[in-house]
């Protein structure tokens, strides 16, 4: 299912939005120039390879990290200088949480939730019940899945209009992911919640995604809908007598060992192709997601 | 077998910082140590030089050149050949070589090789079996030989006769020990996995490192009922200093009474143990038959020591507890960053709850220090007041680099290492000579002039460092940011 974004708050100031993000790590770049915006009541798909960047652009979105330049907002205030009421209304969960090991799955939600001024308790009591979490035990004691839950819970049970998470699926199994993406969609579906999640999965983000984002070695290669992915970039194959009218702007390009070369593709703004798919021999192919995905990050 | 390799193989395991320390340590322990012998004209000044040196053994024994066991177990547990037995030469050479070469120099001017070999082979042995025996077993190893040192007609010193009569038989033990074992944590199944058994070596340092064991592996290590919990009385916006000491956890949390039972049975059993030791030794008098004698006693001297060690202990863990909580980027900090409700004061709260729960306790062991040093005419005692002051400065100025973020540059760190080094080492290393007043005048001005520069060279550096911090701290946006 997709979530639909609400037009009508597409005039308010957008939850999350990042301009000109460069940040590197021991003289490698990890971030170069990102400029995204999310909209509110959108659910954004951030998908990119192992060291692509995602945790690195979520983090430094929430002012978790000070990047080397650029400027990164929630609600319109800089994300490293957050206000109280800015962050009761969003909520993160990062990729294997540990945070408040010493405490058991009750303790913390028990404390975190007095800092919350919409915190559903009611909420954080049943779903730890229905997903099977000892409350009692130690949160150093459980499974990662187990922790990734709770801490799910924590985030769900503040009741966020934004919901940042990363890598949510990484240590669910099938059946709690099924669960997550469903609640993902109800509280963007029902409350309007806006949703950035980073994943490897495709399926899941065709399940729930409106929108998805393509991060690939620090630089944001694509930002659109998830229908549009599917209209807007084809496979463009070229034999090699033609190889001359190889477009220069592609998103990938590959030469087979036959010589043919493919490359991605993308419209132009009038809905067109590049001008070598109208040549004798090219041809265009129709990428799902997840071929899309491998196309360009191979 | 390569000679030469199996010398420096446990210096090669070694992680480099640590490496160059203990040979710091046990260089300036040699030289001290023997230089204080010979311009000292007390004719049993070179038993407590080698007592210096073998203590000074026993650390790097149970430091670094126990590290070739992890090898060892790597090198069994991939099949690879002639390591384990490399590793094993590498131990041994370097534990003969630490022995006779110091009772060698020291021989040469008071002509006892061969015990002082052995006295310092014994401390050697110590260190292994420390390292290699279960932690309680540590405990028993460290009251052996308080006891050793009250009790000298029990157990002949090395200054006496009949020394060698048990000094050999027990270190042909220790060394089966040893061998025993090592060969017992080689060939076990699953070496790493921790249990109540597991010895330091497989516990600290580079053995948790090879383990792999994430922060919270001691949470996970607890029996239940040893488990500490919190209280969360009055957390919430309006405490926020409570409310960061939970979220800091470790010693920095507040307990319930139950949750510090708890947490420090096993700290209370070890004291309590040690107390009836020592109030047995009382009751059956010997060194010591009155409370002054006690307190000018050897075993004083080694409970000064151990008193000194565990405070630089305890401010280094709650260092090694903050440098965790601000390195992991998905634990506490992305928490502590978004939690609502913390207020604009929130960097000066973050210091005041990670501060005062240290320096409190540091605080409280500084005046068992002051008390115990009114109640001493020994000089060096007031190396044990010193102690905890100079650790809460560490702590202080440390826990401001790390919420900054600042790394302090080579130089300093170097310097900060040497001194601390020159301080607490020479400090423990002088204990024995100045306090019964065996130096000569000349050494004791000379060491105290040393010890008074390094002190005010630690201070200013340190107060250097605390400056960086809190300046990079006031330029971070929030505290929570990971380094």
């Amino acid at each position: 299912m997709n979530a639909m974004p609400d037009p009508s708050c597409h005039t308010a100031v957008p939850p999350l939005a990042v301009r000109d993000l460069v940040h590197c790590y021991e003289g490698s770049n990890v971030l170069t120039g990102v400029n995204l915006v999310l909209q509110p009541g959108s659910v954004l798909g951030l998908i990119g390879r192992n060291g692509a960047g995602k945790s690195t652009l979520i983090r430094a979105m929430l002012g978790l990290l000070q990047p080397l330049s650029g400027t990164a907002t929630v609600f319109g205030e800089p994300a490293l200088k957050l206000g109280d009421a800015s962050k009761a209304r969003l909520a993160y969960v990062p990729q294997q949480p540990e945070a408040l090991a010493w405490l058991t799955a009750r303790q913390m939600l028990d404390f975190v939730g007095r800092f919350y001024p919409r915190w559903d308790q009611g909420f954080a009591d049943r779903t730890l019940e229905r997903w099977q979490i000892p409350p009692n035990k130690l949160l150093a004691r459980l499974s990662p899945g187990e922790r990734q839950r709770v801490d799910l819970i924590r985030a769900l049970a503040s009741q966020p209009e934004l919901l940042v998470l990363d890598e949510p699926a990484a240590a669910l199994d099938p059946v709690a992911r099924r669960e997550l993406l469903r609640e993902i969609a109800l509280r963007a579906g029902e409350s309007g919640t806006t949703v950035l999640f980073s994943t490897h999965i495709v399926s899941d983000l065709e399940r729930v995604a409106s929108d998805v984002a393509f991060l690939h070695q620090g630089r944001l290669l694509m930002h659109c809908t998830i229908d549009e992915t599917k209209e807007r970039y084809g496979r463009l194959w070229l034999p090699e007598r033609i190889h001359y009218a190889a477009p220069t702007q592609s998103l990938s390009r590959r030469r087979h060992d036959d010589g043919s070369l493919s490359l991605v593709v993308e419209r132009d703004a009038n809905g067109a192709w590049p001008e070598a798919a109208n040549l004798p021999g090219a041809r265009v192919d129709a990428l799902g997601l997840e071929d899309l995905f491998v196309e360009i990050a191979e | 077998m390569n000679i030469k390799r199996a010398l420096l193989l446990p210096w090669q395991v070694a992680h480099v910082a640590v490496r160059w320390l203990a040979l710091a340590l046990f260089g300036a322990a040699v030289v001290g140590a023997t230089a204080f012998g010979i311009f000292s004209h007390q004719p049993d000044m070179w038993v407590r030089t080698a007592g210096v040196i073998g203590v000074a053994e026993a650390l790097i024994g149970s430091s670094c050149l126990m590290n070739p066991v992890l090898l060892a177990i790597d090198a069994h547990q991939l099949r690879m050949p002639g390591i384990e037995r490399q590793a094993m030469a590498g131990v041994l050479l370097n534990g003969v070589l630490g022995s006779f070469a110091p009772a060698v120099v020291i021989g040469w001017f008071s002509g006892h090789v061969l015990v002082l070999a052995v006295f310092v082979a014994l401390f050697c042995v110590g260190g292994f079996l420390w390292s290699l025996l279960p932690r309680y077993a540590g405990l028993v190893l460290y009251l052996a030989a308080l006891k050793a040192t009250m009790f000298t007609s029990w157990v002949p010193g090395p200054g006496k006769a009949h020394f060698l009569a048990w000094a050999l038989p027990a270190l042909v033990l220790g060394l089966v020990l040893v061998a025993v074992c090592w060969r017992r944590w080689v060939l076990a199944p699953n070496p790493y996995r921790m249990s109540r058994r597991s010895p330091p070596v497989l516990r600290l340092g580079l053995g948790a490192a090879v383990a792999g064991r994430g922060p919270h592996s001691q949470l996970n290590r607890r029996h239940p009922w040893l488990q500490a919990r919190a209280d969360l009385r009055g957390c919430g916006p309006r405490h926020p200093v409570r409310s960061l000491r939970v979220a800091l956890g470790g010693s920095y949390q507040p307990l319930t009474t139950m949750g510090w039972l708890r947490q420090s049975v096993l700290v209370i059993a070890a004291v309590a143990m040690l107390v009836a030791w020592i109030a047995v030794m009382i009751l059956q008098g010997e060194a010591a038959r009155t409370f002054s004698g006690i307190l000018h006693s050897d075993a004083m001297t080694f409970l000064v020591a151990g008193g000194v060690c565990v405070s630089i202990i305890y401010a280094s863990s709650c260092l090694g507890h903050l440098r965790l909580r601000w390195s992991c980027v998905n634990a506490e900090l992305p928490l502590l960053a978004l939690l609502p409700g913390l207020g604009t004061g929130v960097k000066r709260d973050l210091l005041r709850a990670s501060l005062w729960p240290p320096l409190r306790i540091l605080l409280l062991a500084a005046l068992l220090a002051l008390a115990l040093v009114t109640r001493l005419s020994g000089r060096a005692e007031v190396f044990a007041l010193l102690a905890p002051i100079s650790a809460a400065g560490y702590l202080v100025a440390f826990t401001l680099l790390i919420f900054s973020g600042q790394r302090p540059g080579r130089w300093t760190m170097l310097g900060l290492n040497s001194l601390g080094l020159l301080l607490f080492g020479g400090g423990l290393f002088a204990l024995p000579f100045s306090s019964t007043g065996g130096a000569s005048a000349l050494s004791v001005v000379l060491l105290w002039g040393l010890f008074l520069i390094a002190w005010l060279a630690l201070a200013a550096i340190l107060l250097w460092s605390a400056r960086l911090g809190w300046r990079g701290l006031q330029r971070r946006p929030h505290p929570f940011l990971s380094n």
